[in-house]
C-alpha cells in the first residue's frame, strides 16, 4: 500500500496550480488505497476514486466524530475550543437534530429570496475594488468580504459591529498568522456570538437565523449550542466560498473565449459555476472518518479503528466519472461532483455558495470588461499548507 | 415509473430540486417534497437519484 506524505494530498504540481499532485493521481490510476500520517490520525487510508469516495462519505459505519467518540449533549462549547465543530463532527442522530434546525435557512427558495441582498453586497465589494484602483487585491476587496458580509447579514450581526467581526473572520482565515492568534480569534468569535445569542434569547423577535432558531428550537438547544451553530455557519461559508471565488476568477480569465457568455447568459453562468466548483474543488480533504467496525470498500479492507481520508480533487476528475476530467470546460454536462462532499454531511450551504458565485461573476465582468490578472498565474500565492485550497492574494488590473 | 421519497433520510441539500425541478420541491423546512409521484418522462429523475447525497429517493418501474 503506497505511503504518502501530507503534502501529496494538498500540494499541487508546479506545471499547473489546479491539478492534483502526481502521488494521488497515481493512486487513482492504479486503483489503490494509500496511507498517510495525518497529524492526529497516523496511518489514515487515502481514497481517491469517485465511487470509493462516495462510498466512504455515505457509509454510516465510518463515523465523523473524531476517534469515533460521540459527544454528549452540552459539550459543544468545549468542542469548539478544541476546534471540533458541531454538526460536522457529529453522527446521526445528533447531526440530524442540529442540521434540521437550520436546514430551512438554506433551501433553494430561501436562497433565491436572498438574491437582491447578495447583489447589493457584491456591488459594494466591486465599488471597493474600483476605489482601490488597478493593481488592487481581488481577494481582500471582493472574495473575502462577500461571503463574510452575506453570512453576517443572515445571522443578524449589528451593522456597527461588522468591522470588528470581519477582522476576526479575516484572522481566522489567514493561514499566515499563528495557531495561537487564530485560536484567540476563534474564542473571541465564540464570545461575540455568545453575546448576540444571549441578547436574542431575551428578545427573540428579529428576522435572522439566530432569532428564528431560538424562537423555534430554544427549548431543545442551549445557548452554547446555538452559538456553536452560528460559529459553524460563519466558518463553513467563508474560506470555501472566498477561495472558490478567487480560483474561479483565475480559471475564467484563463478562458477569455467564455467571458462574454458567462457575463450575459444566466444558463451559461450556472454551468460555468458548476464546472469551476468541480474543477477547483477547494476542500481538498473532507473531515476524516473513523471506522466503527470492519468495512470493505471496493475490495479494500478498512479495519475497525482505522481513519479514512478522501481526495475530492481526484474524485472529481476520475475518468470513470468523466473521460476528460482534467479539462476545464464550462459547457459540459455536469456530472455529480463531490466538491460539496456526499452523504449526510454534504454541504448545507451549497445553494448559498452557488448563488454568491452566480451573482459575482457576471457583475465582475460587467464592471471590469478589461479585467486581467496582474501577475503570471504560476507566480500567484496559492495556499498549499491547508485542507482548503485557494489564493492568499490575486492582484488584478482593468 | 413511480417515485418514492424518504423524508426522514433527506438532508435538505436541494440537489434533487436543482436537477428535476418539475418533480421535486423543498418544503418550508428544506425537506424534499414530491410534486409528481409518476412523471410521464424521466425529466432528470435518474440524475436526481444519482445525485441525492442521502439516498432519499427511490424509483420503481
Ligand atoms: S437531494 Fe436528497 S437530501 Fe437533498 S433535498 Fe433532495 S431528497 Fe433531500
Amino acid at each position: 500500500m503506497p505511503k504518502l506524505e501530507v503534502s501529496d494530498l494538498i500540494a499541487r504540481p508546479a506545471r499547473c496550480p489546479f491539478d492534483p499532485s502526481s502521488a494521488v493521481v497515481a493512486l487513482l490510476d492504479e486503483d489503490e488505497f494509500g496511507r498517510v500520517d495525518l497529524p492526529l490520525q497516523p496511518g489514515a487510508h487515502v481514497v481517491t476514486r469517485y465511487e470509493d469516495v462516495r462510498a466512504v462519505l455515505s457509509d454510516t459505519r465510518l463515523s465523523s466524530a473524531p476517534g469515533g467518540l460521540r459527544r454528549k449533549p452540552g459539550e459543544l462549547a468545549d468542542e469548539l475550543n478544541q476546534l471540533r465543530l458541531p454538526m460536522l463532527s457529529d453522527d446521526d442522530p445528533e447531526h440530524a437534530t442540529l442540521r434540521r434546525a437550520v436546514a430551512r435557512e438554506f433551501s433553494i427558495k430561501r436562497v433565491a429570496a436572498m438574491r437582491p441582498m447578495i447583489e447589493r453586497v457584491v456591488e459594494e465589494a466591486l465599488d471597493d475594488l474600483e476605489a482601490a484602483g488597478p493593481g488592487a487585491d481581488f481577494i481582500a476587496h471582493v472574495a473575502l468580504p462577500i461571503p463574510s458580509l452575506v453570512i453576517s447579514e443572515l445571522l443578524g450581526v449589528p451593522y456597527a459591529d461588522r468591522k470588528t467581526f470581519q477582522e476576526r473572520s479575516r484572522i481566522l482565515l489567514d493561514l499566515t498568522v499563528s495557531q495561537e492568534a487564530r485560536g484567540a480569534a476563534m474564542a473571541e468569535m465564540f464570545q461575540y456570538l455568545g453575546g448576540l445569542v444571549h441578547g436574542r434569547r431575551a428578545q427573540p423577535d428579529a428576522d435572522d437565523i439566530l432569532s428564528r432558531t431560538l424562537r423555534d428550537h430554544g427549548d431543545t438547544f442551549t445557548d452554547a449550542e446555538v452559538t456553536g451553530l452560528g460559529v459553524l455557519l460563519l466558518i463553513a461559508g467563508h474560506e470555501t466560498t472566498a477561495n472558490t471565488m478567487g480560483l474561479g476568477t483565475v480559471l475564467l480569465l484563463q478562458h477569455p473565449e467564455d467571458l462574454a457568455a458567462v457575463r450575459d447568459d444566466p444558463a451559461v453562468t450556472d454551468r460555468a459555476v458548476e464546472e469551476l466548483l468541480r474543477y477547483a474543488a477547494v476542500v481538498q480533504m473532507p473531515f476524516t472518518r473513523h471506522a466503527l467496525e470492519d468495512v470493505e470498500i471496493n475490495g479494500h479492507h478498512i479495519a475497525k479503528g482505522d481513519d479514512v481520508t478522501c481526495s475530492l480533487t481526484t474524485a472529481n476528475r476520475d475518468p470513470r466519472l468523466l473521460p476528460d476530467g482534467d479539462a476545464f470546460d464550462i459547457h459540459r454536462d455536469q456530472p455529480a461532483h463531490v466538491t460539496f462532499g456526499y452523504g449526510i454531511h454534504q454541504c448545507l450551504g451549497q445553494q448559498l455558495a452557488r448563488m454568491e458565485l452566480r451573482v459575482v461573476y457576471p457583475a465582475l465582468l460587467r464592471r471590469f470588461p478589461g479585467l486581467t490578472i496582474a501577475a503570471p498565474v504560476e507566480e500567484l500565492p496559492f495556499t498549499t499548507a491547508t485542507q482548503t485550497y485557494g489564493l492568499t492574494a490575486l492582484p488584478v488590473t482593468w | 415509473m413511480t417515485i418514492h421519497i424518504d423524508r426522514e433520510r433527506c438532508v435538505a441539500a436541494g440537489t434533487c430540486v436543482m436537477t428535476a425541478p418539475a418533480v421535486f420541491d423543498q418544503d418550508d423546512d428544506g425537506i424534499v417534497e414530491l410534486l409528481q409521484a409518476e412523471p410521464a418522462d424521466d425529466a432528470g429523475v435518474a440524475d436526481a437519484v444519482a445525485r441525492c447525497p442521502a439516498a432519499a429517493i427511490e424509483v420503481t418501474v
